[in-house]
């Protein structure tokens, strides 16, 4: 999709512009804000603010990459910036210095379930674990850029991340049995 | 570096699509909103402001008309106007007229003013209608009711979340409907005994009792009778009532997460964010603290969002130059604006000069009025950022004001006047060969003020602060009633002047090494400039532009 005129109508703070560029990035934003926060209200109001961040600044995107990844990072961003000033999250954010990285490749589980179902087990991970995968895993950053968005070393984000994979591929492996058995009981 | 697992919960999380719910984009839109019609006002606040100004000049310029002149020497002794503004008066009309209490109140002045149009364009006068039929009881009564009414209609109240709010508007509007109708009792009660006595009863009891107590009940009712009283607590918001969920640890009993005290962990192993000074176009340093520069890893048309601090301490101080041009005038005490719009004021009340127990002659002409006259600055300052919007700037500055009348000839004879000061020569204000005549102060002034940035966007300024203003030279005259004369006395002058003023200036030029400010600029001085206590203040409005050099 072009959205050259969308985000130069937008530019022109048109309401039915900024309005459609909203319901076309909201709904595939939202679950980017869910998997950082622990509850559907908090992920709203970060939605609320990355928007009224990409709108104040819309002038600085240059079309040169894809506007969806653009606003992707910006709710990113947001994100981390709402765990942080939020009192209930700084614990999230506190990252003991481990060096336990060893992220092995073989073995793993298949992901059988639903994607919601995988978002909650992400969100489930224990503080500062949810984080790291989130970025590593899913939004794609290395550990090097990881350390200096959450301000910690790179050995401790690859300690924090091999843990956290470690325990959501046990989750799903968990429920990977489960659907085993509800199937056989059939 | 990522495998397969990392692709299955990437592609998993891709699929993932929530819908928010509609009040996300309601608050969007309006936050979107509100910064459009901000934006808004401060494009037209210099489109304002020049529109006042060039209204005040108008107004200005009207006042000085031979029509209003005329009207001014009616108001003074009572009788039509002559054509000329230099009326001669009658000796007991000079001495009600240089007495400040006997000031006749405005809005029954507005009538011999209507008289005089009426009678120079023969046209019949309407009958004088001034606020008194306002306060007429069944009026009064009328709009009380109607304030009511409008109070009370249901269509007003959609939901019972707002009612506490409208209580609070409605109680002001109430407050404030009292307050505009006693207002109009009392421009009435200046105007004559009678209607006082009238307007008393009328006012003071039914206003009151009306007003105040059926409007201030009806918001309480309106709250016991809501419908649903559930919806007054539906206005706060969901997340400050909802408690969070624990975070689980999951199945394994063996995951515990070793909690780091912050004082520790943040030296130790937290390294802090790193600070990159920039050096941004314009002159202030500022740190930024780049949290985000690393979320962009491939692409160069992200954006950064940065949190921007600024470090006060290490902004140098910016030389200024300034200079200011427009009009100066007399104002009678804290009238400003009553003196900005007269634009020239009786000679008689500019001077308190006169002698309270001296007979006056007879017939003599009239002081003349002192009309407003050119004005300029001109200085150097220094300005110091206090923040990224915020200013402070001290200077050194020269201020010329003047004001003009008219008096008669220079006559060199010794003389007394105020009983002891004796003089060599004075101005008469008989006889003829009448002139104009400029009374010009000078000031040397240290102005300090505050400058403050409207908007980031936008190269708007306030401005505003105060001047301690030293008389260096002045060349005014000033009237004597007793002997009808004008006289110079610097002496009876108050040396040492404190300015308030303000300025909106917009920055038209921004180059590297310097910028440049234009706008609009006003002082007041709040001392008086006699000593005799006469509730004169000098008074300009100019023009000004202002030149910052950077000294890069």
């Amino acid at each position: 999709m072009d959205y050259h005129n969308l985000v130069k109508d937008c530019l022109k703070a048109k309401p039915s512009a900024q309005k459609q560029l909203y319901d076309c990035f909201a709904a595939a934003m939202l679950p980017v804000c869910y998997r950082y926060t622990k509850c559907m209200p908090d992920a709203e109001d970060v939605l609320q603010e990355g928007f009224v961040k990409v709108f104040r600044s819309l002038h600085q995107f240059k079309f040169e990459g894809e506007l969806g990844g653009w606003i992707r990072r910006i709710m990113v961003t947001t994100a981390i910036n709402f765990l942080k000033r939020n009192a209930r999250y700084q614990t999230d954010l506190l990252f003991p210095d481990e060096h336990l990285h060893a992220v092995s490749n073989d073995q793993h589980p298949e992901v059988k379930m639903e994607a919601k179902e995988l978002a909650d087990l992400i969100r489930q991970l224990p503080p500062g674990y949810q984080t790291i995968f989130n970025l590593y895993a899913v939004e794609g950053y290395n550990h090097t850029e990881i350390g200096k968005i959450l301000g910690i070393r790179e050995g401790t984000s690859r300690s924090q991340y091999a843990r956290a994979r470690a325990l959501l591929m046990q989750w799903i492996e968990q429920k990977n049995n489960d659907i085993k058995k509800a199937v056989y009981a059939k | 570096m990522q495998n397969n697992f990392e692709k299955q919960v990437q592609q998993k999380m891709d699929e993932l699509r929530f819908e928010p719910t509609p009040p996300v984009w309601q608050k969007v839109a309006l936050q979107i909103q509100t910064e459009k019609k901000r934006r808004r006002f401060f494009i037209w606040l210099p489109i304002l402001t020049l529109l006042t100004a060039g209204g005040i000049w108008w107004v200005v310029q009207l006042e000085n008309s031979p029509i209003a002149r005329a009207t001014s020497a009616h108001q003074a002794n009572g009788v039509q106007p002559k054509k000329t503004a230099e009326t001669v008066l009658p000796s007991e009309t000079v001495d009600q007229f240089s007495s400040q209490e006997n000031v006749i109140p405005k809005k029954i002045n507005q009538l011999p003013l209507k008289n005089a149009i009426a009678q120079k364009t023969n046209e019949p006068v309407a009958e004088p209608k001034t606020s008194i039929e306002k306060s007429e009881p069944g009026k009064e009564n009328a709009q009380i009711q109607d304030g009511q009414s409008v109070s009370t209609s249901p269509g007003l109240m959609p939901g019972a979340g707002g009612t506490v709010q409208r209580k609070t508007v409605e109680k002001r509007n109430a407050t404030q409907r009292l307050a505009d109708n006693v207002a109009v009792k009392n421009s009435v009660t200046d105007g004559g005994g009678a209607i006082e006595k009238q307007l008393e009863t009328v006012t003071d009891k039914r206003l009151e009792t009306l007003a105040a107590k059926n409007l201030e009940t009806d918001a309480d009712k309106r709250i016991e009778t809501a419908p649903d009283k559930q919806m007054i607590v539906a206005a706060i918001p969901e997340t400050a009532i909802k408690k969070v969920n624990p975070v689980t640890l999951g199945d394994n009993p063996s995951t515990k997460i070793k909690l780091v005290p912050r004082s520790s962990s943040e030296g130790a192993q937290q390294k802090p964010v790193e600070p990159i000074i920039k050096k941004p176009a314009l002159k202030d340093t500022t740190v930024v603290l780049k949290i985000a520069s690393a979320i962009q890893p491939d692409t160069t048309a992200a954006v950064q969002p940065t949190v921007m601090i600024q470090l006060p301490g290490k902004n140098k101080w910016q030389l200024q130059v300034n200079a200011a041009a427009g009009i100066s005038g007399l104002s009678h005490g804290i009238n400003l604006f009553g003196g900005l719009f007269s634009g020239e004021k009786s000679m008689a009340d500019a001077t308190a000069f006169a002698t309270p127990g001296s007979a006056p002659p007879t017939a003599r002409r009239a002081p003349s009025t002192i009309r407003n006259g050119f004005a300029f600055s001109i200085g150097a300052s220094a300005e110091k950022k206090i923040s990224r919007r915020l200013s402070f700037s001290a200077g050194l500055q020269y201020n010329y004001y003047s004001t003009s009348l008219v008096v008669g000839q220079l006559t060199r004879q010794d003389s007394v006047v105020r009983n002891s000061l004796q003089l060599n020569q004075f101005y008469a204000n008989s006889g003829a060969g009448f002139s104009n005549k400029t009374n010009s102060y000078h000031f040397i002034s240290l102005p300090m003020s505050l400058n403050w940035q409207v908007n980031k966007k936008l190269p708007l300024y306030l401005k505003t602060g105060f001047s301690l203003q030293q008389m260096v030279a002045a060349n005014a005259v000033l009237y004597d009633a007793g002997s009808n004369i004008y006289y110079t006395d610097n002496n009876a002058l108050n040396k040492t002047q404190t300015f308030l003023h303000t300025a909106i200036t917009w920055r038209v030029v921004n180059k590297k090494k310097f910028s440049m400010h234009i706008g609009p600029q006003l002082q007041y001085g709040i001392s008086q400039l006699e000593k005799n206590k006469s509730g004169n203040h000098l008074f300009a409005a100019s023009i000004g532009t202002q030149i910052s050099f950077s000294g890069k």
